[in-house]
């Protein structure tokens, strides 16, 4: 699947602009994340798609630059918690205060009420804080003391966690990481983008550089195409064929949930639109099966002893799961 | 999805194979597998037909429709070549010649039992029934998808066999009508479960159905063998205790009734024979009438002992003007008192023990010793006894021979003498008088029946059983032999009975004989076992008649003819024999040795015809994946929906080479087909929007049935990639893909 292509010529024009949109936010990251355009991308889906991204990998590969560029391309309100063994779910959320002026409480809001939330090495929070977050991600509000809040629209939670720093950690149970809609990992860069990137980074940061290049309200828009994009029967039953699968598979203790399929069929249709389609292919399907199923996968002993990885897993249950057709072809070809 | 969508050529092809495979439990009903080049049409040209009338996506519930004017077709084609239109289209000429030849049919199976000759009737009513159980098995397993109860309009075929033939359907038959629908269970399944399951539980559910029915048909094929009296139900036919309880030997009398219902067959006895045609074996006669039955006569005073010379009189007179022959019969385990040879035996050489011969009837009897294992060889003359020579010869009175001959015991039933005389009156010689009575007993009302007797409690021949079989009209050799003997003598013709073999079954081998000749060889058991009539004509000696349908068939124009030869003369009328009977005309007296040319003749102008139908068929056969995948192409362009192309595309490329993995979308299907065959830039962006159309109409927004993309650039598109994909792929894979097309047995 080529990354920029444009392959539909028919396409309506709110999906020129939304493609447009789309490539003036990746051309921007692009130019300060170098060398890791697969992960800039996914991370632009996992925006449009609702969802909220895991960025798992050893320190100083640039899992906060990323967040933050893709927060400032953004013309919108971006917050970062740095999460401390000591933070507390109120310094998440916010509290209510005492007024002495107006003698009544009020609510102060918490970094979360933003709608672009970095929550830098999450795994380092206690499980109080870390639970309140997730409870954010998945109900888009807040409740204290009886009162409901909302969150912003659109809301996105970027994670980062360190796997090799295990001291004094609290790493995500497997339910929570269910929240996340894909989990990436940055990877080093090649050679020649490692030695741009100490070309641009000599004089100033180039995040310093950046203007946003859209509004909240065009990604508002984008959200809002990406959701009437066109899924055939075949597709889902394709999503779902892979979800059963993987429940299936003799190597893993858990599968996939039917949140997490929910969740892929969402990434598949912003995939979808970042390549100029109004419809979802299998292959948009199966390309995003990696980022967002392989965190929910559990290995069983055997299998993760023998070093199998559930990306492994993936790959072979996607070369084995047939491709199907449209149910209407399908009676068609019946006759 | 295209795999699909051609899958009932699959299941059609198993139906046809299945029809094929039932067909052979008509072994036994019509002679010579004579059937068999007409079916192996028919069944063919009737599936194509359905079949491609579905693939033309006619409703499905019309198919039959085709199938009916292709059975049609083909019936007239090869039933009426002279009176048609076009070669196939039947016209009034057809629709007049047909009806006679059903009309004909049908007084062959009133007349018969079976084998029965194939004649053209009967070889279309046969292909008739076969293309309309086609018909409907194609239908209930296609068109309805109900392969299970498609099983019913195969049973239909087995029925027939099941009622007519004495020991019911073969062993091999039913087996082979077995695995028949077991292959069209098997297809329709295996082609469901592709749609359904992964190749895992596929394997394993074929593995278990296979078990299953392996089991079960061997313990059908293996419980009646094993449980006595297990076939007493539906289709009684006697006991098979009796397999183990009656010795083998030819019992005069009663017995030869259940020697013939022994459905293994028992004794095997060989003789080989110089004569053109195959001998009736004759072990003893029953002339003795004077009781309740008729018995042999126990003259010992005549019997003359040493069997170098045999004969006197009459016979050795005759001798001289005659023909002799040869023959070399090997008995087995064959146990009887009675030498068996054929009639009538001049000497007898290389036999063991004292035997003696009664000059009277000819028959050899041991002294204290028996038939068992002995090898010998017999001299006998073939009295070449005339029309002319029988018509002219005077009546018989007591005194030209024994009075025995004559004699009918008092008390004899009014509706045997009524019978008789009522049969024969208005006869102007004994020779016509034997005609009328053989006549009577072969005709429509009489059947054959191996049952009725036993059934009746009549197993026998005494006169109260004769009475019996001519109020019932049915029985077997015993009562047409015996009633024909007592209706002669009460007619005035001196009659006995003979008993004996009938011709048996070549074994295709030669045995060499004296001085050098080869003799034919033919074998017989307990099942050829027979009885006959003799009658005495005065000038010519005794003659053998044949009233019995199931051993001797009188074709419609010989109705009112006999053999003008003598004594082995209706052996020609018998269906055992290896050649179709030969054609005595009613004016003319035809020499024997003329009539086995032209027997000969038309034998091996079957086989031309064999040869002609199974070359082009085979030739056909080996083209017909060419020809499905030819057409699969026409449909593809006809459709005309992107869908169409595509799919047309992918075969193309299966066809070459490049296989289709399961998990291949059009997107990773496309890419890798132009990285192995380094496609062209044209060629590619040709791919390219052949594959976005596909998506398009696959997985897009727009209902299918308006994606019918009427531009013409997606066929130039196909083309474009066709062509390069062909140019690209060697000369092998190129004549692979013309002739053993890959994409007709993947899913693609």
């Amino acid at each position: 699947m080529g990354i920029h292509q444009y392959d539909d010529s028919t396409a309506s024009p709110a999906l020129h602009s939304f493609h447009d949109s789309s490539e003036r936010i990746l051309a921007a990251m692009d130019t300060v994340i170098d060398g890791k355009p697969a992960a800039t991308r996914t991370a632009l889906t996992v925006l449009l798609a609702q969802g909220h991204l895991l960025v798992e990998d050893v320190p100083g590969v640039g899992k906060t630059m990323l967040a933050k560029t893709l927060a400032r391309t953004v013309d919108c309100s971006v917050t970062r918690i740095q999460f401390t063994p000591d933070l507390l779910p109120s310094d998440v959320t916010g509290v209510s205060i005492y007024n002495q002026d107006t003698h009544s409480f009020e609510f102060r809001q918490g970094p979360v009420f933003a709608n672009l939330v970095i929550g830098d090495e999450i795994n380092r929070a206690s499980a109080k804080t870390q639970s309140a977050l997730l409870e954010c991600m998945e109900e888009h509000q807040v409740t204290v003391d009886g009162k409901t809040h909302r969150l912003g629209d659109p809301f996105m939670v970027v994670a980062t966690q360190n796997p090799i720093e295990m001291e004094g950690t609290y790493p995500l149970p497997e339910a929570q990481r269910d929240r996340f809609m894909a989990r990436i990992s940055m990877g080093y860069p090649d050679a020649q983008s490692e030695m741009d990137m100490l070309e641009s980074h000599q004089g100033s940061s180039p995040l310093e550089s950046i203007r946003p290049v859209v509004s909240g309200t065009d990604i508002a828009a984008m959200i809002g195409i990406v959701r009437s994009l066109h899924v055939s029967t075949a597709v889902k039953e394709y999503t779902v064929a892979l979800g059963r699968a993987t429940r299936e598979h003799p190597h893993l203790k858990l599968g996939a949930s039917p949140r997490a399929l929910l969740q892929l069929l969402r990434a598949a249709k912003a995939s979808a639109a970042l390549q100029g389609r109004d419809f979802v292919l299998p292959d948009d399907v199966a390309g995003m099966s990696d980022a967002v199923l392989a965190h929910r996968l559990i290995l069983d002993r055997k299998a993760s002893s023998s070093g199998e990885t559930p990306s492994g897993v993936i790959a072979a249950i996607l070369a084995a799961t047939p491709v199907p057709a449209t149910t209407q072809n399908r009676a068609m070809a019946r006759r | 999805m295209t795999a699909r969508s051609h899958a009932h050529w699959l299941i059609s092809a198993a139906v046809g194979l299945a029809v094929l495979l039932c067909t052979i439990s008509l072994n036994g009903i019509i002679d010579n597998r004579a059937w068999v080049p007409g079916v192996l049409t028919t069944v063919p040209v009737v599936l194509l037909a359905m079949s491609l009338a579905r693939s033309l996506r006619l409703p499905a519930l019309l198919a039959p429709v085709p199938g009916v004017l292709a059975l049609i077709a083909a019936l007239t084609a090869q039933f009426s070549p002279n009176a048609n239109a076009l070669g196939f289209i039947p016209n009034q000429a057809t629709f007049q010649y047909l009806p006679l030849l059903i009309s004909r049919a049908e007084s062959t199976i009133m007349s018969q039992v079976a084998p029965v000759l194939p004649t053209d009737g009967i070889l279309l009513m046969a292909s008739a029934a076969v293309g309309v159980v086609t018909i409907i098995v194609d239908t209930l397993a296609v068109s309805l998808r109900m392969p299970a109860v498609s099983g019913l309009g195969l049973l239909a075929l087995l029925v027939v066999p099941a009622v007519v033939l004495p020991d019911s359907i073969s062993l091999p038959a039913f087996l082979a009508a077995a695995a028949g629908f077991l292959i069209v269970l098997g297809t329709a399944h295996a082609l469901e479960q592709r749609r359904r399951t992964t190749d895992r539980t596929r394997g394993v559910l074929f593995r278990r159905g296979t078990a299953v029915a392996i089991v079960c048909m061997t313990a059908t094929a293996v419980l009646p063998l094993a449980i006595p009296g297990f076939t007493s139900g539906s289709f009684p036919h006697g006991s098979r205790l009796d397999m183990f309880g009656s010795g083998t030997g030819l019992n005069p009398v009663v017995s030869l009734g259940r020697d013939l219902r022994n459905p293994q067959g028992f004794g095997r006895i060989t003789y080989a024979t110089n004569s053109d045609e195959p001998l009736y074996l004759r072990s003893t006669t029953l002339e003795n009438f004077s009781g309740d039955r008729w018995e042999p006569e126990p003259r010992e005073v005549d019997r003359r002992a040493g069997l170098d010379v045999i004969g006197e009189g009459s016979i050795l007179r005759q001798m001289e003007f005659q023909d002799t022959t040869l023959t070399r019969i090997t008995t087995g385990s064959f146990n009887s008192p009675w030498l068996l040879t054929p009639y009538a035996p001049l000497s007898v050489d290389g036999i063991e023990g004292n035997w003696t011969w009664d000059p009277k009837t000819l028959t050899i009897l041991g002294d204290n010793t028996t038939t068992t294992r002995q090898d010998y060889m017999v001299l006998s003359i073939d009295p070449n006894a005339t029309r002319r020579q029988l018509s002219s010869a005077p009546a018989a009175f007591p005194g030209m021979v024994d009075d025995r001959f004559f004699a009918v015991p008092n008390g004899t039933p009014e509706i045997v003498s009524d019978t008789a005389l009522r049969v024969t009156q208005n006869r102007p010689n004994s020779y016509e008088k034997a005609l009328a009575i053989q006549d009577y007993l072969r005709g429509p009302d009489f059947s054959y029946s191996l049952d009725a007797p036993v059934d009746g409690g009549y197993d026998g021949n005494s006169m109260d059983v004769i009475a019996a079989f001519l109020e019932e009209r049915s029985g077997y050799c015993v009562h047409y032999a015996g009633s024909m003997a007592v209706m002669a003598r009460i007619a005035g013709i001196p009659s006995r009975i003979a008993i004996g073999y009938v011709p048996g079954t070549s074994t295709g081998e030669t045995v060499p004989g004296l001085g050098g000749q080869e003799l034919k060889e033919y074998s017989v058991n307990s099942r050829d076992a027979h009885a006959w009539p003799e009658l005495y004509f005065e000038g010519v000696g005794w003659v053998a008649f044949e009233p019995t349908p199931s051993r001797g068939v009188v074709p419609e124009y010989a109705q009112d003819d006999v053999p003008d030869g003598g004594d082995d003369e209706p052996d020609a009328l018998d269906p055992r024999r290896d050649r179709p009977a030969p054609q005595p005309s009613v004016q003319s007296e035809t020499e024997p040795a003329v009539d086995q040319a032209a027997g000969g003749g038309s034998s091996s102008g079957q086989d031309v015809t064999w040869v002609a139908v199974v070359v082009p068929g085979l030739l056909l056969l080996g083209l017909l994946p060419w020809g499905i995948r030819r057409l699969r192409r026409r449909t593809a362009l006809r459709g005309g929906t992107a869908v169409a192309a595509w799919q047309e595309l992918r075969d193309t490329a299966v066809d070459l080479g490049h296989p289709l993995a399961v998990s291949d979308t059009p997107r990773t299907f496309a890419a890798r087909l132009a990285a192995r065959t380094d496609l062209g830039d044209a060629d590619a962006v040709a791919l390219h929007r052949l594959r976005s159309a596909y998506e398009k109409a696959q997985y897009g927004k727009e209902p299918l049935s308006v994606r019918r993309s009427s531009d013409e650039s997606l066929w130039q598109d196909l083309n474009t990639v066709r062509e390069a994909l062909t140019s690209r792929a060697s000369r092998t894979d190129r004549l692979r893909a013309a002739l053993w097309p890959a994409s007709l047995w993947r899913r693609s």
